[in-house]
This record gives C-alpha cells, sequence and structure tokens, in this order.
C-alpha cells in the first residue's frame, strides 16, 4: 500500500498541473497580502466604522494573524477549485489517457489502487493547505508583523497574539478535513468518468449550488444545513470564538468524516465494477 | 503427449445493453503458441482479451489462465501475464524510464536491472531519458513490449501490435514476437486484423465474427482443408480451361485469366501434366490466403 501511494505520488509530483495550485495560491496570496499592504488601513477603517464609535481600537490592526484569517476563507471555493484540478484527474484523467487499463494489468486490487490514489490525493491536498498557511503567515509577518487578533463574528473577539497559535493550527487542521471531503467528493466522481473535465465541473458545480443552499439558509432547507458538508467549511471559525463550542465541532467533525467515507465507500464499489473500455 | 494449457476460455458471454459483444465463446492456447486472433473490427476481439485481463468483468462464462481463475479479487494470475491492449498508452509527460519504473514497482519486482534489460531489447536503451510523448508510433509499441516482459510472464497479450505502423515497423515487430516466442519461450497471443500478420507467425489461431467462434485450430491445417484458388496467365487461355474441363476441375474464366480451385497436393502433378501437354502459362499464381479463408468464413 505504501508502494502503491508512493507510485500516485511519484505521478503527482511529475505532473505539470499540479504546481498550478501552489503558483494560484502564492499569485492570490501575494496579490492580497500587497494590496493589504499598501491600501489595508483605508479598507479596514471601512469594515470596522461601526465600532470605532463604541470602542477605541489602538495598535496594529492589520497583522499577519488578521490577514491568515481572512485568507482562510479561500478554503470556501478556491482552494476546492486547485484540489480538484488534481484529485478529479486521478482516475478518469488515466481512463481517458489509457494509462489505467495498464496499471490495471499488474497483480493490485483495485481497491488497493483506489486507496493509493485517495491517499496520495489527501496528501497533495495537505501540502496546498500548508502552503497557504506557510504562504499567509510568513509573507504577512514579513510584512505586517504580528499583533492581536481582531475577529469580527457574533460580535468582537479580540485575541492576544500569544494565544491565536494553536487556534490557527486547529483552524487549518478544520479545513484539511474539508478539503478531504472534497478530494473525496471528486475522486468519486472521478470513478464514474471518463473524461478529466468532468469531475473538476462536477465537484465545484455541487460546491457551489450547495454553498447556495447554505447562504440562503431557506426554512425548507434549515432542518438539512448542519449536515451539508459543505456547511462545515467555515467551521474553522468557531476555533477563534471566546468560548469554543467543542459539540459543534465534534458534530462537523463526524459529519465530515462520514461524507470520506461515504463518497470512498461509493468510488471504490463503482471503480470495482467499473469496466475498463479505454 | 497432450500440451499444456496456458489460458482455457469456456462459454464466454458479455452484454454492453442489448449488444452481445461476446457470445459463447471457448477457446485455448497452448504453452509456446503463438496464436492468432482474428476476426473484423467490433468481432469482440479486444472485449475478449479485457476479459481475461480482468478489465472487463464476463457476464458468465470461466478464464483460466495457467489453471488459476481470474475471477474475484485474486489478481496474482496478472503476474504471469504481460499485454498491450489496443494502443501503446504511457505516462507522456515522463520518460521511458519513468513509465517503466513505476511499472516494475507496480509488478513487485526487486532487481531494477529489469529495466534496462528490457529497454536494451526493444532497442529503447538511448531514448530512456527522452519522454514519451515525444516517441513515434513505432517506439511507442516497443515500449509497450518492453512492459509486457519485465516481469518475465509466461504469456504475453498483443492487441493489434502493428496497428499504425509502417511496413518496416510491422516486419520489425513480427521478428520482435518470433524472438519473445522462440529465444524466451514466451507463449504469445496476438489479435490483429492484418490477416497476413497472423498467417506468417502464428501456428494456432481463432476467428471470431460477431462476438461468436466461428473457427478455431492449427493455421496449416486450417489452410489445408479447403481449395486453393490459382491463377493462370497465358496467351492461350482456351487451351488451359479445356485441359481443366478434361481434369474436372472447377475454374472461373475471365478475359484476363483463369482462377481454378484445386486441392493443393495436386498442383505439382497438374502443372507436371500442363508441361507435357505443351500448354503455354505466363503466369500462375497462387491466391489462396488466410484472408480469403477469413472472408470465406465470416460471410
Amino acid at each position: 500500500m505504501i508502494q502503491l501511494t508512493l507510485i500516485e505520488l511519484f505521478k503527482i509530483v511529475k505532473r505539470p498541473r499540479t504546481y498550478i495550485g501552489f503558483l494560484a495560491i502564492f499569485l492570490t496570496v501575494g496579490a492580497m497580502q500587497l494590496a493589504m499592504f499598501y491600501q489595508g488601513e483605508e479598507l479596514i477603517s471601512i469594515a470596522i466604522q461601526n465600532l470605532e464609535n463604541d470602542f477605541r481600537l489602538e495598535g496594529k490592526i492589520i497583522n499577519t494573524n488578521l490577514m491568515t484569517y481572512i485568507l482562510l476563507n479561500s478554503l470556501i471555493i478556491h482552494i476546492p477549485i486547485l484540489i480538484c484540478l488534481v484529485t478529479g484527474d486521478s482516475i478518469a484523467g488515466e481512463a481517458s489517457s489509457g494509462t489505467l487499463r495498464l496499471i490495471l494489468q499488474r497483480p493490485y486490487t483495485r481497491n488497493q489502487i483506489y486507496l493509493a490514489k485517495a491517499l496520495s490525493g489527501y496528501l497533495y491536498t495537505l501540502s496546498l493547505v500548508v502552503f497557504l498557511a506557510l504562504m499567509t503567515y510568513v509573507l504577512g509577518y514579513f510584512l505586517f508583523g504580528s499583533g492581536d487578533l481582531i475577529v469580527l463574528r457574533r460580535g468582537v473577539t479580540v485575541i492576544s497574539s500569544n494565544d491565536v497559535g494553536w487556534r490557527f493550527f486547529c483552524a487549518f487542521c478544520s479545513g484539511t478535513l474539508s478539503m478531504i471531503v472534497v478530494a473525496s467528493l471528486s475522486m468519486m466522481i472521478s470513478s464514474f468518468v471518463n473524461n478529466a473535465i468532468g469531475p473538476i465541473v462536477g465537484t465545484i458545480s455541487i460546491i457551489i449550488g450547495l454553498n447556495i443552499i447554505f447562504t440562503l439558509g431557506a426554512p425548507l432547507f434549515k432542518d438539512i444545513i448542519p449536515y451539508i458538508f459543505t456547511s462545515h467549511f467555515v467551521k474553522w471559525q468557531y476555533f477563534f470564538d471566546f468560548e469554543i463550542e467543542t459539540e459543534k465541532l465534534k458534530l462537523s467533525f463526524l459529519v465530515q468524516m462520514g461524507y470520506i467515507l461515504v463518497f470512498n465507500a461509493i468510488g471504490m464499489y463503482n471503480f470495482n465494477k467499473k469496466d475498463i473500455l479505454s | 503427449m497432450e500440451n499444456k494449457k496456458i489460458l482455457s476460455v469456456k462459454n464466454l458471454h458479455k452484454s454492453f445493453g442489448d449488444f452481445k459483444a461476446v457470445n459463447n465463446i471457448s477457446l485455448h492456447v497452448n504453452q509456446g503458441d503463438i496464436y492468432g486472433f482474428l476476426g473484423p473490427n467490433g468481432a469482440g476481439k479486444s472485449t475478449t482479451l479485457r476479459m481475461v485481463l480482468g478489465l472487463i468483468r464476463p457476464n458468465s462464462g470461466e478464464i483460466l489462465i495457467n489453471g488459476e481463475s481470474n475471477s474475484g479479487k485474486n489478481r496474482n494470475f496478472l503476474g504471469s501475464i504481460g499485454a498491450l491492449i489496443e494502443k501503446p498508452d504511457f505516462y507522456k509527460n515522463l520518460s521511458a524510464y519513468d513509465n517503466l519504473k513505476i511499472l516494475f514497482k507496480m509488478s513487485r519486482l526487486k532487481d531494477s536491472n529489469r529495466i534496462s534489460e528490457v529497454l536494451k531489447e526493444v532497442d529503447l536503451w538511448d531514448k530512456k531519458n527522452q519522454k514519451v510523448g515525444g516517441f513515434s508510433q513505432g517506439m511507442k509499441q516497443r515500449l509497450g513490449i518492453a512492459q509486457t516482459l519485465m516481469h518475465q510472464p509466461s504469456l504475453i497479450i498483443l492487441d493489434e501490435p502493428s496497428n499504425g505502423l509502417d511496413p518496416q515497423g510491422q516486419s520489425d515487430m513480427r521478428n520482435l514476437i518470433l524472438r519473445i516466442n522462440k529465444e524466451m519461450g514466451i507463449t504469445v497471443i496476438i489479435s490483429s486484423h492484418i490477416l497476413s500478420e497472423i498467417e506468417k507467425i502464428s501456428n494456432r489461431m481463432v476467428v471470431i465474427n460477431k462476438g461468436e467462434k466461428i473457427v478455431e485450430g492449427n493455421v496449416q491445417e486450417l489452410m489445408q482443408n479447403e481449395l486453393l484458388k490459382v491463377s493462370f496467365k497465358s496467351n492461350n487461355l482456351k487451351s488451359i480451361s479445356s485441359f481443366l474441363t478434361k481434369q474436372k476441375i472447377d475454374f472461373e474464366l475471365t478475359n484476363e485469366n483463369i482462377v481454378a480451385h484445386i486441392n493443393e497436393e495436386n498442383i505439382p502433378l497438374i502443372l507436371k501434366t500442363m508441361v507435357e501437354e505443351n500448354i503455354s502459362i505466363s503466369e500462375m499464381k497462387q491466391m489462396r490466403t488466410l484472408e480469403e479463408l477469413f472472408l470465406g468464413l465470416i460471410k
């Protein structure tokens, strides 16, 4: 299994499209940090205009902690697209290029091959999230320095700079879990189709569609929203509350793990049944 | 002594919806054979071969490789088979060496010298670091053969290996297949719609059409079972036609030649008699080929 996963990682490392994700993060984060560096004060003063009537805010509001917090929101749509580029291609891409029949002629079961592809996809996902974390934090520290984090969510929470490290670690872990759900979904779709575009378009369409339902918060969907996986993409924000709602985080963890298992089970079942005609 | 069966296919069925791609095919391949798999496009050749490799699941039937069933989760049978199905597809962004390295590791092999050996075997050693995306069709085919040889299988399946090759490439491929069979002792199954290819190198063959087996057997025997067509050209076709009528041999007379249906073993005697009777012949050509047999069978 380790051997197979290493082979899949080797393929990922050697593919040019793998680096699109890293390049996109580098450019996006870089551009946003520079924009904030030059125009950040102006933008932030608009955002906290109302607060200034009630509070006197002193010190450096824009710092690496705030920038990292803002950029973590890219986990909702942007990072999923970059993940799908690689994980969505893992089966469908090989089917369309004909290499799937080449590897299925080797003495490994389809389950082993699917799992190796999933594991390597998860490692790629983790590397993207780690790269996002490093880019936002390190570049932010270099440009803005550190400082207390002001979070505008259900009121104002000010978190001391000494207290943010573990929160960001947990937030990135939570974000990684959400992105693994995305990777599992695109892998599952990838097992159904024979072209590399299908899983990317399919996954993003599902995420956008579910995000619309989540954002609208229509009463019709009120009861199912907690169980829609996209509604957990922002659960990392809970780690920046004054009092962390551990029960909700536990539920979020279980729901997302459930999705990962279900997506993988469906994907593996279909991959096992699939006739390789390409 | 009965030959050891390396592959046995029994009552194989596969349908895609209402379309019966393979309908009750049974065949066997003996160890040491170069086994021709003959049929027109869409006959069910690739589907059958894919079922042998476990790429497609049959609706019913049994496939035994070295006596071991290929159904279920057991994939060990693949350790004794090398296959090149349809066209040779590889990771285009990787070098020939890296492609083989992936397949080497997936075959659970230990001695990495084997990669160099097979690359040398198919004459691609000097191209080992070149990306496969830049390979010609012939080079890809040879790399395809290399990957089939890497784990030293006892059976190699080649599906249309001459597709897209020029005449020289086809000849090289034939020689390579013969060398694999004779020198390495590997059994080869070769499917092709280039019928002369099967005729030239196979010792046994099966003909399938519309998913059904038409005939299976020794190539030479199949060739001899029926009458040969022999074409005669002469400036005096009348004398030939009179002679053939006298000999009670069926023939067709056209403006340019006579095509007679003659039993192969009688040809020398007939020729001798014609010479003795001073019948002039400007050209005599044997027309009976596997292609004609094949076309006759699939009608």
